[in-house]
């Protein structure tokens, strides 16, 4: 309870104070005076609005055209009339305190009516029902002019802390509090008016916050130094003496007044919380203000009494009045939807930036191939100094001492580098200090030339010399040449990864030379888009360029373009002398290049000008001629300028080049022509125009390792391999041999002399893929073979193709070939053959059934049966040209499924995989420890997620 | 350019790091990867890539752990041009090696039931003998320990340890019999009727066997179920081996050609003509990548299996009787009364160059007819049986240098055993796994959907499962205990509230039982007949 009070009470009071005050004056006289007049202990003087629970339109029927501006003490008779009764629902004011906070500004507006209010009288207000009930209770606090702001706060504490007491001391004094309560609001009147503008900025905020109802008393605080006071008047509210005290300070004469309009206050409140907050001239907590007037439809929603709502019926058709508010004034705060949803989006603004903080961490876990679950704290993952472990035993003492013997260990984990320091050190003692010299002298050296290294390696790094890079560019390729003949010699072919990064760039010179047949040169020709498309333009004055440059190239020309070129030789000549070259030098040089950009500039315009319908205007063309013009003109000076102590004819040469340059519709012959004249003009530039020369060389030449490296160490080998063995064979065989082998290479053969051999031998070697099948040859092949092993070993035992030499064994051979002669094997294979190709193959059945369709059975006729219709299904099988074993003459191979193996095999491709060849080699590598090492076996099967034994806390932070 | 050294340092690292790769990927790795560029799910990308990244420290790693690698493999060379391996007596060699090495080479003497067949356990250590006339013996051939001795008085054709040396299968005259290392005879497969050749499929637990009347039979030795009995309408067979990298079975047949087979195919999966007279042996090496046979024609053939071509072909003197192809590539081909070791056949095989001229290792001459040869796992052995009996050759090279001891470990204990015993049993392939291609696993079917629809049988009665259906009331007086034993009593698992169950109705129909017994003898013998059963 007494936090709603606070809650409804600050930006209420605050806002309405200020205005109202002399009417609020007036007011409280008469209601002093009624009040003094009844001689009836009224209660609460004080604005009911600062208790909170006073809001509850308990009785809406009287108070329905009034303002709740009204100091109330004429109401007060009835207040207590629904005291006891409105006690149990004051907890229902919570949602209400909200809104009638949200206005409480508009409490201004209402002074204006606040005359109107004070139509009822105290006497008129206490009924008779009422006077019966409230027969034991006090009533006061009649409002006068009188009291003072500090005297009110306090009664506001009082209601607070005094609840639960009883209403006994209120029968004291009680119209000199109202004289007290008068003065209260003098008083509170002036500090407000002094507080207003600080007290307006934080109306705002105070409504948003009370209507939080956690937030509770904060709202006191909130109005400076109203809230103090009222701390103040917290501390000695239990009591009374220091609440006499305190009052005696302020005002030594209401102290007692002022006591007794608090207790009650506090006795009013306990017996009744609710109803009439309209009375008061104070904001109520049903989103109304005193400052305008309220109407029962306001106050309907806050009824919770069945009984008044069947009364109130009526009312709730009511249209409600337009709550426009006076110009000037703050503005109303947002309806509580509304102000609600900005709320929440605010919230939830906030609280995705939190939780977006944990992104990064949920997807690191789940991209982690393991999880370990307690996970593991980085802030307390210590690094554990490792110091130097002391040996345990004697054998860790004795490879302790072999080791730092032989220097692989430190001693007393001291590192090498600082005993050597310390070593260094105690010989610099001795050492005499001319040596010490002369090693430092010598260090500083060292030191000094490796500076000068460094400075020089960045130096070379800044060079934009294109020659300098082109010879070193060579140097490189020439390295990696042989490096990969290296690696092709040894039998390592490129790798994936290279071929891989060479695709890469192919595909990324490809997107960047926006080739002319692409879609996107297309579209650009067809929409016209470079008349207003800058990029668009850029790109087609790109596209011009290549080609131009392609076509040079196919000519057999420089391949440099036009700015490329001078640029080169230029700057081939400042290579030579930069070197030597001084400051002053290098920004001349710098100012030359951006002049020459800017020439370059100049030269990619005209292409833009030319794809667009735009520049091809005249007018526009004749603007743009007359600008550059002017920028040539401008460039021309400048470069004559820093060529003055250079020849005239240089600079006046490169505006002439440049012109060659520039001009785009000059094809390729003055070109040719001007780079010789360059030639001519730059001494320096003329080896330059040589390695032009040779790029054109180059490039084939560049294009023909990539593919003869790959294909010379290939050839090579095989080369080797076949001119050597032929000729070790030759010289350790005979001819027979010879050609045996070959047959055995021609699978291999890979060069076109290998193949013309291999036509040339195709007629033996049949023999030896035929051998049984062709009975005839096969004397003639063996003893083809037979001789070469004779004089391959001379030793005939073990020899096993000995036949020709010894015609025992010839003989034998024949009579075991006779022996088999009968037996016609051969013949019967391939009649099985025969059979099981046609037996899997293709067949076709017969679904005739008699009498379906036709007639059958006896007196049929022939032809009738003869013309009969037959169905006929095909079989499909396996054709004998898609069989295995087609191209094998002594193999049969089952092509018939094995089903019992089927089940065994995965009968769809599973999840994940986009493909048979990804799936299936998923399974290539084996899992088992008995194919890999532990190492693998473990890593394998690692479980994804491993829960170690522990309390598994939620992360605090993200890891990430 | 600025720092041309340290570039050059950087880039000469970065190709030996690349050059170190390539060389680890040339032994561990496990083919391109499959391009991630198209791929346009991001997530997917990701992984794959962490996935080849993981492929690649595999690789790495498998590459870094060569170092455990400690022993290194080498063969005889020859220090002069003239000089010839195959010269080398069995005798030089001992005097030449240490005398722990030298005693591996041995000679038994077993003149009078012959010829035998052997066969080495697993990781080497134990030897099973096998007479033809009955004798058959196992031994750890280190120690020289006889581990037992049985004496069948039948013919035997072959013997095979089963997965360690607890067990080995015989076949003998009319089935297939199994003992454990005792000699204790275990079990009779009597469906493995007259067996010719036997062989273990160690992943899979299947003894299988070639019979005499042309069927192969695959017997789960773990259930001690017939798998598949698959007829090679072939006659009898003259050879078989399996593919050690695919239990695909190779059976090799009288008119020269040789039949893959596998127990899901009552066809079978490749026929191949491969010499022109009948098959005498076969031989596969470890990866499964080649096929040495030699027939009756006198060729010994080199095949590529997994092309289904003629590498080479090479002629004996004498049709080679056996074949067998060690842990590194040496085969050692078994002609009449002599054995030779070829080097390198494999890999002249693959380099496509001519045939090797000379082989590696010779030995015999002695009048001793080989009948069947087996290299020892891990040791440089090669066990040749004949008809006088058995002897261990030394042939530097031939064995694995280093073993795994998780597949196979030549020095374990008791406890290690057994527990590769039921790791193996843990791990071990169904017999459905077996396909010539043993990658199809987990493979996407890419069958049309049609022949999915074909293949499945539309005629199946759906109501099979539904005739099963657990009545809720049985015919008959009903109890709980009734119902009980009808909804749980069938099930294969018998707990003690099965058991218990079980009891009380057994009690129940005694019971009964009795009482009908005294109605009926108060009844008396006329009326005794109408005493009522159902009670």
């Amino acid at each position: 309870m007494p936090r709603q009070q606070t809650n409804s009470r600050g930006p209420k009071d605050r806002n309405a104070a200020p205005k109202p005050a002399q009417k609020r004056k007036n007011g409280r006289a008469m209601n002093a005076l009624s009040i003094a007049e009844k001689q009836i202990p009224n209660k609460l003087g004080v604005r009911r609005t600062r208790l909170g629970y006073y809001d509850d339109g308990s009785n809406p029927k009287r108070y329905s055209n009034r303002d709740d501006d009204e100091d109330g003490d004429e109401e007060e008779g009835d207040v207590p009339n629904y005291k006891r009764r409105r006690f149990n629902t004051a907890p229902d004011n919570e949602s209400l305190n909200g809104g009638s906070d949200s206005e409480g500004h508009e409490w201004k507006l209402g002074q204006v009516d606040s005359d109107d209010d004070e139509e009822l009288d105290s006497d008129e207000a206490l009924g008779d029902s009422d006077e019966e009930r409230f027969e034991g209770f006090t009533f006061r606090g009649s409002s006068t002019t009188k009291s003072k702001s500090k005297a009110k706060k306090p009664t506001k504490k009082r209601a607070d802390v005094n609840l639960s007491e009883n209403g006994e001391e209120s029968e004291e004094g009680e119209s000199d509090e109202s004289d007290d309560l008068g003065e209260d609001a003098v008083d509170l009147l002036t500090a407000w008016d002094m507080n207003t503008a600080e007290e307006e900025a934080e109306a705002k905020k105070a409504a948003t916050k009370s209507k939080k109802p956690s937030i509770g008393e904060d709202s006191d605080e909130d109005s400076g130094s109203e809230g103090d006071s009222e701390e103040d008047e917290d501390e000695s509210d239990d009591d009374q003496l220091s609440f006499s005290e305190e009052d005696a300070d302020d005002q030594g004469d209401g102290l007692s007044k002022l006591q007794d309009f608090v207790d009650s206050m506090d006795t009013g409140r306990r017996t009744k919380s609710t109803q009439k907050s309209q009375e008061q001239g104070k904001p109520s907590e049903y989103g109304l203000t005193s400052s305008r007037k309220l109407t029962v439809a306001d106050l309907l929603p806050s009824i919770t009494d069945s009984r008044l709502k069947g009364s109130l019926k009526h009312v709730d058709a009511a249209p409600k009045e337009s709550k426009a508010g006076i110009p000037g004034k703050l503005d109303a705060p947002l309806a509580k939807r509304q102000q609600d949803k900005l709320d929440r989006s605010a919230a939830y603004d906030k609280s995705k930036e939190t939780l977006d903080r944990w992104i990064e961490t949920v997807k690191h876990n789940r991209r982690a191939e393991h999880l370990v679950f307690p996970l593991p704290d980085p802030d307390n993952e210590q690094v554990h100094r490792m110091h130097s472990a002391k040996p345990a035993n004697d054998l860790e003492a004795t490879i302790q001492n072999i080791l730092t013997e032989s220097g692989l260990a430190q001693t007393n984990g001291q590192s090498n580098e600082d005993e050597v320091q310390g070593f260094e050190d105690i010989q610099a003692r001795t050492l005499p200090i001319e040596e010490i010299q002369a090693r430092r002298a010598e260090l500083r050296k060292r030191r000094d030339l490796l500076f000068r290294e460094e400075v020089r390696s960045k130096r070379i790094k800044k060079i934009k010399s294109k020659a300098y890079r082109r010879v070193h560019r060579k140097e490189r390729e020439r390295l990696e040449q042989q490096e990969k003949q290296a690696l092709l010699e040894a039998g390592v072919d490129l790798d994936e990864m290279d071929q891989e990064k060479n695709e890469r760039l192919r595909a990324e010179a490809r997107m960047g030379s926006k080739h002319r047949d692409s879609k996107w040169a297309k579209s650009l020709k067809e929409t016209g888009r470079t008349a207003w498309d800058e990029e668009a333009r850029n790109g087609a004055a790109d596209l011009a360029l290549r080609e131009e440059e392609l076509r040079r190239r196919i000519e057999g020309k420089s391949v440099s373009r036009g700015d490329d070129a001078y640029l080169e030789s230029s700057s081939e000549s400042e290579d030579d002398d930069s070197w030597a070259s001084d400051a002053s030098d290098v920004e001349k040089r710098k100012v030359q290049k951006k002049l020459r950009a800017l020439d370059k500039e100049a030269d990619t315009e005209l292409p833009k000008g030319r794809h667009s319908d735009l520049f091809a205007m005249k007018f526009m063309q004749n603007a743009d001629a007359a600008r550059k013009e002017e920028n040539d003109a401008e460039v021309r000076r400048l470069n004559r300028e820093l060529h003055g102590e250079g020849s005239e004819s240089e600079a006046e040469s490169e505006v002439g080049r440049r012109k060659f340059g520039q001009s785009k519709k000059t094809d390729s012959k003055p070109q040719t022509k001007a780079l010789p004249k360059n030639e001519l003009e730059e001494a320096a530039g003329s080896d330059d125009e040589d390695q032009d020369v040779d790029i054109v060389v180059d490039r084939p030449v560049k294009q023909k390792p990539a593919t003869s490296a790959l294909s010379k160490p290939t050839t090579k080998p095989s080369d080797k391999m076949f001119s050597q063995q032929p000729k070790e064979t030759a010289v350790e065989e005979n001819p027979w041999l010879v050609s045996t082998e070959r047959t055995n290479r021609r699978r291999t053969g890979t060069d076109a002399q290998e193949a013309m051999e291999i036509t040339l031998d195709d007629e033996q070697p049949e023999p030896v893929q035929t051998e049984v099948s062709s009975k005839k040859t096969k004397p003639s092949k063996q003893s083809q073979q037979t001789p070469a092993k004779k004089a391959s070993h001379s030793d005939a035992q073990y020899d096993s193709d000995d036949e020709d030499n010894v015609p025992v064994l010839l003989k034998n051979h024949d009579l075991v070939k006779r022996a088999f002669a009968g037996d016609e094997v051969v013949q019967d294979f391939e009649q099985e053959k025969l059979d099981t190709i046609e037996d899997e193959g293709d067949k076709v059945v017969d679904n005739t059934l008699d009498g379906w369709g036709s007639w059958a059975g006896e007196g049929v006729s022939k032809k009738a049966q003869k013309n009969k219709k037959r169905f006929l299904t095909k079989v499909e099988g396996v054709k004998p040209e898609q069989r295995k074993d087609a191209k094998l003459d002594r193999v049969i191979i089952n092509q018939k499924r094995v089903k019992k193996n089927a089940k065994y095999m995965a009968s769809t491709l599973p999840h994940e995989f986009e493909s048979k060849a990804q799936y299936e080699r998923s399974l290539r590598m084996p899992l088992g420890p008995e194919w890999s090492t532990k190492e693998t076996f473990q890593s394998g099967t690692k479980p994804r997620v491993i829960v170690k034994k522990g309390i598994i806390k939620p992360m605090d932070k993200p890891m990430i | 350019m600025v720092d041309p050294n340290s570039k050059a340092i950087v880039a000469a690292e970065e190709r030996a790091a690349k050059q170190r790769f390539n060389e680890a990927e040339k032994i561990y790795g496990r083919g391109k990867a499959a391009s991630s560029k198209n791929v346009r799910d991001k997530k997917l990308r990701a992984t794959l890539k962490t996935q080849e990244e993981k492929q690649k420290q595999a690789i790495l790693r498998a590459k870094d752990a060569e170092i455990l690698l400690e022993h290194e493999a080498g063969f005889l060379e020859p220090e002069a041009e003239l000089e010839r391996t195959y010269k080398v007596r069995q005798d030089e060699i001992k005097d030449s090696v240490g005398i722990e090495a030298a005693k591996k080479g041995f000679e038994l003497r077993l003149n009078d039931f012959g010829p035998y067949r052997a066969d080495y356990t697993r990781n080497g250590r134990d030897l099973l003998l096998a007479g033809r006339k009955g004798h058959v013996a196992t031994m750890d051939w280190r120690d020289g320990k006889l581990g037992c001795e049985l004496q069948l008085n039948e013919t035997v054709r072959d013997a095979r340890w089963l997965h360690n040396n607890q067990y080995f299968a015989v076949a003998q005259k009319k089935h297939v019999y199994i003992y454990d290392h005792q000699g204790v005879e275990l079990h009779c497969l009597s469906k493995h009727l007259e067996p010719l050749f036997l062989e273990f499929l160690p992943y899979h637990f299947l003894l299988a066997s070639a019979a005499m009347s042309g069927y192969l039979k695959y017997t789960d030795t773990s259930t001690g179920q017939m798998v598949a009995e698959l007829p090679t309408r072939l006659g009898r067979p003259t050879a078989l081996c399996q593919n050690p990298s695919n239990a695909i079975l190779h059976t090799g047949h009288q008119n020269g050609a040789v039949t893959l087979w596998s127990p899901n195919s009552q066809t079978n999966l490749v026929k191949a003509q491969v010499h022109s007279g009948p098959v005498r042996s076969l031989a596969i090496d470890r990866l499964g990548r080649y096929m040495v046979s030699t027939g009756q024609d006198q060729k010994m053939n080199i095949w590529d299996i997994r092309m289904f071509k003629e590498v080479h072909s090479y002629s004996c003197y004498q049709p080679g009787a056996s074949v067998a192809i060690s842990d590194r590539g040496l085969t050692a081909v078994g002609w009449g009364t002599q054995v030779s070791v070829w080097r390198g056949l494999f890999d002249a095989a693959q380099a496509d160059q001519g045939k090797v001229q000379s082989p590696y290792m010779a030995w015999g001459g002695d009048g001793q007819r080989i009948e069947n040869m087996r290299w020892c796992p891990y040791e440089d052995l090669l066990g040749v049986t004949h008809d006088q009996g058995f002897a261990s050759l030394i042939v530097p090279g031939a064995g694995e240098p280093n073993f795994d001891s998780l597949e196979a470990n030549p020095y374990e204990n008791t406890q290690q055993r057994q527990e590769a015993e039921v790791h193996s049993l843990l791990t071990k392939l169904q017999p459905d796994m077996i396909s010539l291609d043993p990658n199809v696993i987990g493979r996407l079917d890419t069958i049309k959907d049609q022949k999915i629809r074909d293949e499945k049988d539309l005629d199946r009665r759906p109501e099979e499962e539904q005739m099963d259906k657990i009545k809720n009331r049985g015919r008959g007086r009903n109890s709980a205990l009734r119902k009980y034993l009808r909804k749980k009593g069938k099930g294969n698992v018998i707990d003690e509230k099965r058991l218990k169950a079980e009891a009380m109705r057994k009690e129940h129909a005694d019971r009964r039982k009795d009482q009908l017994q005294r109605e009926r003898n108060d009844l008396g013998p006329a009326l005794g007949r109408f005493a009522k059963k159902d009670n």
